[in-house]
């Protein structure tokens, strides 16, 4: 892998796959699944990542435990939390635990797609 | 003439110190009125340098200006191609959920594997925030999804619409599924010329607006087309698993789609 690699935690295949299709556009970007908040801490201790794209509804660790988790890492790569949940609270405490963005669901591909070029500053 | 006296000394000493002093003056004000003129004229070349930069400023916003409008006149990105712009976008994004709707669905390999793939784009992709699988029975409809109550349609909730659906021919198209339609809608689940279940949407969550979008209905149609036949290709992939011969009965269609003659 020679470009950025974002690391995508989500529970649904179907948005694993929408995320996937949508993300084609962003050249170079690899992504790595995981579909929850555990794995996705496993994957993080084995490899470095450009972007961490996370749900915030998950079974077994949520979005935001894995947030309060996320920083315990020194210098954690940026987040962009993708969420049915339409309540402000929820994306409120998401960001003051130091998400960079939000998109919300139903996923519009080109919301997506500027969020992430927008994080990964290019 | 005699000597003048020492009275008309003094007077001609002090018209001439007054001479002398309107002379001083004269010259001071000749002076000022030098220094004046120069300031006035190093102003009058500002002010020739300023009214040059505003002649550029001029002639550059009237570049820009003609430029904009010959953009505008003559086949530029007018506002129509804009809007044909954003249409375009919003295709991509339609034909991308559409895809993936479509991919899933085909990939099921159990009953229980169509389901779950129906709440996800119900859920995630649809937005619906209370709805219903209703698939019907002997015993009549039952709700099959989704699992969590806060999302589910509650029990007898528009149970008229439900009936009037289940009972619709498979061939009319639901009164309901339109863009701009508010819920409570219901699709009916068609397998070839029968109705076997439904799809309820009693709320969609506010990001979409409350209301069926371009979206949502060719993502409604999708499942109202597929999943009934994705639930039959579940059970088949399961049934032919369990009897360890999941290509038996293809390979058998096949081959005698070969013996015909």
């Amino acid at each position: 892998m020679s470009g950025p690699v974002a690391l995508v935690i989500e529970d649904s295949p179907t948005m694993r796959q929408l995320i996937g299709v949508a993300l084609k556009r962003v050249s170079d970007l690899d992504l790595v699944e995981a579909d929850n908040g555990a794995i996705g801490l496993e994957l993080l201790a084995k490899q470095s990542f450009n972007l961490i794209l996370l749900d915030l509804n998950m079974p077994v660790m949520g979005g935001i435990v894995f947030l309060e988790r996320l920083r315990e890492i020194p210098s954690p790569p940026p987040v962009i939390v993708i969420t049915t949940e339409s309540a402000k609270e929820d994306v409120d405490r998401a960001l003051a635990l130091g998400a960079s963005a939000y998109v919300m669901k139903p996923l519009k591909a080109t919301d997506l797609v500027r969020a992430v070029i927008h994080v990964l500053g290019r | 003439m005699g000597e003048p006296s020492s009275d008309e000394d003094v007077a001609s000493v002090t018209q001439i110190d007054a001479f002398l002093n309107t002379l001083r003056r004269s010259a001071e004000i000749a002076q000022e009125l030098i220094r004046s003129g120069a300031q006035q004229a190093e102003r009058i070349r500002s002010l020739e340098g300023d009214l040059a930069s505003a002649r550029l400023r001029q002639s550059f916003l009237e570049t820009e200006l003609t430029k904009i409008r010959n953009l505008l006149g003559e086949g530029g990105p007018d506002l129509a191609q804009l809007a044909m712009l954003e249409e375009l976008v919003e295709d991509q994004n339609v034909l991308a959920q559409l895809f993936v709707t479509s991919d899933r669905l085909a990939r099921v390999e159990s009953v229980t594997d169509a389901v779950a793939v129906a709440v996800e784009i119900m859920h995630n992709l649809v937005g619906a925030h209370r709805y219903g699988v209703f698939v019907a029975t002997e015993r009549g409809p039952i709700v099959v999804a989704p699992a969590e109550a806060r999302y589910r349609v509650k029990d007898g909730e528009q149970r008229e619409l439900l009936t009037q659906t289940l009972a619709a021919p498979a061939v009319d198209k639901p009164a309901q599924l339109k863009v701009g339609t508010t819920p409570p809608l219901c699709v009916p689940l068609r397998l070839g010329k029968r109705v076997v279940g439904a799809l309820l949407i009693a709320e969609l969550v506010p990001q979409v607006g409350g209301t069926l979008g371009r979206l949502q209905h060719e993502l409604l149609s999708l499942l109202a087309e597929r999943l009934a036949s994705s639930m039959c290709l579940g059970a088949f992939h399961q049934e032919r698993i369990g009897r360890g011969e999941p290509w038996t009965a293809v390979a058998s269609s096949l081959a005698s789609i070969t013996e015909r003659p």
